[in-house]
């Protein structure tokens, strides 16, 4: 070859090295969301949003470490599992993604997990079921186990509001679901109270008719609601059309803290009673960076979801920083399981994984009191 | 080179799967029975053989078997009603039973898992095996088109009052048809859940039941190259003009209602009639030609 | 609480019926069984949704929009599917294989003008009040349901056997050439038996939408699925059929659901669906009142 040449191609492949390595300071974490689809309305653009506001404050207070920025890839899984599956492949090969965030639920979660844990990409996963961490060292659940919060609402209805009897009603094709609501019948019966009847209804059901009927005329002391927030609303609006007695209290999961439950369900859903791991007016000084924010850019209060993907982010975030600089995946891993008293936004607003790799933060009870979650002591 | 035969593999191996599928539609259609019930077989096919492999230590093989004998008892299950009716009612009827397929498992959650699916089952159905079954069916289904049981079919399909003539037993051949179809539709389920680690209700809802009779109507009902060159048609457009991929089920919708009014054979029959009178008609001008000239006829 | 339950039975039952009528009609007057009826009744309900919120119109205006434009999404199914299928010398099973065709392109264009959510009517829309009539309460909203109902059945016999075209549609419901040698433009029958199918459709879908407080781009399958009960039991091409076994079978769901359990409520519905098909093929109303079969 010609001298000029090879000199040129010293030259061109110095400058390709140089261009590939300027990225080293930048560390890529991807997330997957459901965008579009079926579960978007209620909880796609509120995860976007906080895990941009994310982005910013870590970028912000270089929590990474000193010069370290952080760069997240987000894309839109439309609430399918294959999607999802073939997103987290997308991420662990040609994104080269240090660590994986998202894709929401137990029912999109679940056969995500078992391939975050053959490619050995750490996983966070926004979703609660147990499963997800079994699934391998490589994934993590951010909510909390059913366990904590059903104990805490049964606790309160058996003490506070003397409830005896109740019926229950959930989401028969959701894992999470029919966990929550045993929890909820085995810690109620605890306390004395008994289970009435048990209802499993479908996301894609409309018509309440029949069951709303069954309930409104079973003597019960309160109604126990486990579903997506767009279901339970409409389900609560036709079990009150059904004539559910005023007195009746309405308890539920903390899926009724989103904005769409309360849209939907309107002055049907006054009174309503949850445990809740988030909500705008909590104290703490992370939220309220995150609150201010998001009101800020979308001029709304932040939900849950949008609470999730900030914690979720900023968890990732302190695993990076503390497995050091230049670490690779496995480090992070390591790092992600040691997670101690790190200041979230969440609950009591210190967050900490137990030795079996479950997350700890301490819950608060809601109830919506003239259209507006008010924190019950 | 490995590359591309890594970033295709899956693609193909999906088109193995439903050219199955489509097999079990057109074992269906052939014989004139407007069964539809296709995902309704794969999706039993499909757990049955999904539970065997992972709950037994009888392994893929008598997994498959199992599944297409599950497939065949739902056919002649679904035959009872249905091989003495019309059309319609048939139609109604397995799109009816694909709806109770799906409810049922998702209802079963203990043993299919419901809703969250039945998942990580090993991938046991690779492209060797794959391709292996395809051509193995295929050639079954040429063997029957050629025998008595073939000319049966061919004679209902066309006209079930001459046939019912003619004598023979139309509710008994459509009992065959459901049989094998079942067969047929249930080892493609089995096969979709040995090689995609998971399967949901969903999965055997009704798109599977719309891409599957796309892919027949496209190919064409009575020869057997109908199903494959269909599948491989429905699945290679989208992923050659990318913005297509997004509205499938458009594109999916559209094509059967074109085809069916402007093409109702499918493609390759009307290629292979089209092929037969050229070459019937190049024969006549031959054969006049040499009358012309004085060429006495043999 | 029995008697409630019925209720509530009847009362979806009947929205069912109005369904099933749609697509009974057709079947019996033209053999064609167009499963793209349930995307008609989706379409209603969805145009009704929009007439409210984005024209702003009150509900019994939107009402009538919806079945108007639910009516006029039928007739093109049959301008644009149907008749070119026919002159083409489309069989049954062509028209089986093009309406599921039509039914996915409306689907899909319903799920890209929804973006896939679930819409719901602004609160409220409909009066929430209640009267206790013979010791059960009973909406105002499940007695309208039930009046336009019965209306919209009276009108149709009234269409079918008292007026001209009516009695058109039923000569060539029982014989379409020798109805033309008799001067019936058989064109105008279908586009009329269309209209007319998709009208009760689009008021179905209204209804069926305010009432469980849900409008989406599926909710025809489901209805579809129903229907097709409905239309067996009921005898195809049976007008009373269909109305007395659309109501039958709204109740048998309502009880299922209520008393063993939503998830089976499909399996019994359909199960019943078997049986029917193994001893009755022809429908049980088949033999009532035959005067009132169209075909």
């Amino acid at each position: 070859m010609k001298r000029s040449a090879i000199l040129a191609l010293g030259v061109a492949s110095l400058l390709w090295a140089a261009a590939g390595s300027a990225g080293a300071d930048e560390v890529v974490i991807a997330a997957q969301y459901p965008l579009s689809g079926p579960m978007a309305s209620y909880s796609g653009p509120f995860l976007r949003e906080g895990t941009e506001i994310a982005i910013q404050r870590i970028n912000e207070t270089q929590m990474l470490g000193k010069g370290r920025t952080l760069k997240v890839i987000i894309e839109d899984n439309a609430g399918d599992r294959n999607q999802a599956i073939s997103l987290m492949n997308r991420f662990a090969t040609s994104d080269n993604a240090l660590a994986v965030l998202g894709v929401y639920g137990s029912y999109l979660s679940l056969p995500a997990a078992p391939v975050a844990n053959e490619l050995k990409i750490p996983f966070l996963a926004i979703a609660a079921s147990p499963a997800i961490v079994q699934a391998g060292p490589w994934s993590f659940i951010l909510i909390e186990q059913p366990n904590d919060s059903m104990k805490l609402l049964a606790q309160y209805a058996a003490e506070r509001l003397h409830v005896k009897t109740a019926a229950l009603v959930f989401d028969r094709a959701n894992d999470a679901s029919v966990r929550l609501k045993d929890s909820f019948a085995k810690y109620l019966k605890e306390r004395g109270g008994s289970v009435v009847s048990e209802d499993g209804i479908s996301a894609q059901d409309t018509n309440f008719a029949p069951i709303a009927t069954k309930i409104a005329s079973e003597k019960i002391d309160a109604l126990f609601l486990e579903s997506v927030p767009s279901v339970a609303g409409n389900f609560l609006v036709q079990v009150r059309q059904a004539g559910l007695s005023p007195d009746v209290k309405l308890l539920a999961s903390g899926q009724v803290s989103s904005p769409v439950f309360r849209s939907i369900a309107g002055a049907a859903a006054e009174g309503i009673l949850y445990p809740a791991d988030y909500v705008a007016d909590m104290s703490g000084e992370e939220n309220k960076y995150f609150a201010d924010e998001y009101r800020k850019r979308s001029h709304k209060d932040p939900d849950q979801n949008a609470a999730w993907a900030y914690t979720g982010m900023l968890l990732l975030a302190h695993a990076i920083h503390d497995a050091g600089p230049g670490a690779d995946r496995a480090k992070v891993r390591d790092a992600m399981a040691k997670l101690t008293n790190v200041e979230v936004p969440l609950g009591a607003g210190k967050f900490s994984y137990d030795k079996d790799r479950m997350p700890n933060f301490d819950l608060i009870m809601l109830q919506v009191v003239k259209g507006v979650p008010q924190i019950v002591k | 080179m490995v590359e591309f035969v890594l970033t295709y593999r899956p693609l193909f191996d999906l088109i193995c799967v439903y050219t199955i599928l489509a097999f079990s539609q057109y074992a269906a259609l052939r014989a004139g029975l407007f069964s539809l019930a296709t995902p309704g077989f794969a999706s039993i096919g499909g757990y049955a053989g999904a539970i065997v492999l992972k709950e037994t230590h009888l392994g893929p093989i008598l997994g498959a078997l199992a599944a297409a004998l599950c497939g065949v008892a739902a056919g002649l299950f679904l035959s009872l009603p249905l091989a003495r009716l019309r059309g319609a009612f048939q139609s109604i009827a397995t799109i009816g039973f694909v709806q109770i397929m799906v409810s049922l498992t998702l209802y079963a959650q203990p043993i299919t898992g419901g809703a969250l699916g039945f998942n990580a089952i090993p991938k046991v159905a690779t492209t060797g095996p794959l391709v292996l079954v395809v051509i193995a069916i295929a050639a079954l289904l040429a063997v029957i088109n050629r025998s008595g049981i073939g000319r049966a079919f061919d004679a209902i399909r066309q006209d079930y009052t001459v046939a019912r003539s003619l004598g023979i037993s139309v509710s008994r051949y459509f009992r065959y048809a459901f049989a094998l179809s079942g067969a047929i539709g249930a080892l493609g389920g089995c096969l979709l859940a040995y090689n995609t680690y998971s399967i949901q209700p969903d999965v055997f809802g009704f798109p599977m039941l719309v891409s599957v009779i796309a892919a027949v109507i496209l190919g064409g009902r009575s020869m057997v190259a109908g199903p494959i060159v269909g599948t491989v048609f429905l699945i290679v457009l989208p992923e050659l003009i990318r913005p297509l991929a997004d509205e499938r089920l458009l594109l999916q919708g559209l094509l059967l209602i074109v085809v069916i009014i402007y093409l109702p054979q499918g493609i390759v029959d009307s290629l292979v009639h089209r092929w037969k009178l050229r070459r019937a008609s190049t024969v006549a001008r031959a054969e006049q030609g040499e009358r012309a000239h004085g060429v006495p006829l043999p | 609480m029995l008697a409630q339950q019925l209720l509530n039975g009847v009362v979806v039952g009947a929205v069912y019926a109005l369904f099933s009528l749609g697509l009974t009609l057709v079947f019996g007057m033209h053999r064609i069984l167009n499963l793209a009826h349930g995307a008609v009744f989706m379409w209603g309900a969805l145009i009704g949704y929009f007439a409210v919120t984005l024209a702003g119109l009150p509900l019994w205006a939107a009402f009538i929009v919806a079945v108007f434009g639910a009516g006029l999404v039928s007739v093109a199914l049959e301008l644009c599917v149907f008749r070119p299928l026919r002159r083409h010398q489309g069989d049954e099973f062509g028209t089986i294989v093009a309406s599921i065709g039509a039914n996915l392109i409306l689907m899909q264009l319903a799920q890209q003008a929804t973006n896939a959510q679930t819409l719901r009517f602004p609160f409220g829309i409909f009066p929430i009040l209640f009267y206790d009539i013979a010791g059960l309460r009973v909406s105002l909203q499940q007695l309208v349901i039930l009046g336009a109902v019965a209306v919209i059945v009276v009108a149709l016999l009234a269409f079918l056997f008292k007026t001209s075209l009516g009695s058109e549609a039923r000569a060539v419901a029982v014989d379409e050439r020798t109805s033309m040698l008799l001067g019936v433009n058989p064109g105008k029958v279908y586009l009329t038996s269309f209209l007319i199918a998709g009208m009760l459709a689009g008021a179905a879908g209204v209804i069926l939408g305010v009432a469980f407080n849900s409008v989406s781009y599926v909710m025809g399958d489901a209805v579809m699925l129903q229907a097709f009960v409905v239309i067996v039991l009921g005898g195809l091409g049976s007008v009373t059929g269909a109305v007395l076994a659309g109501i039958l079978i709204g109740m048998i769901q309502t009880l299922t659901t209520a008393y063993i359990s939503t998830e089976l409520s499909d399996a019994v519905v359909f199960g019943l669906l078997f049986v029917v098909l193994l001893i009755r093929p022809d429908g049980f109303f088949a033999g009532l009142h035959t005067e009132y079969r169209v075909a």
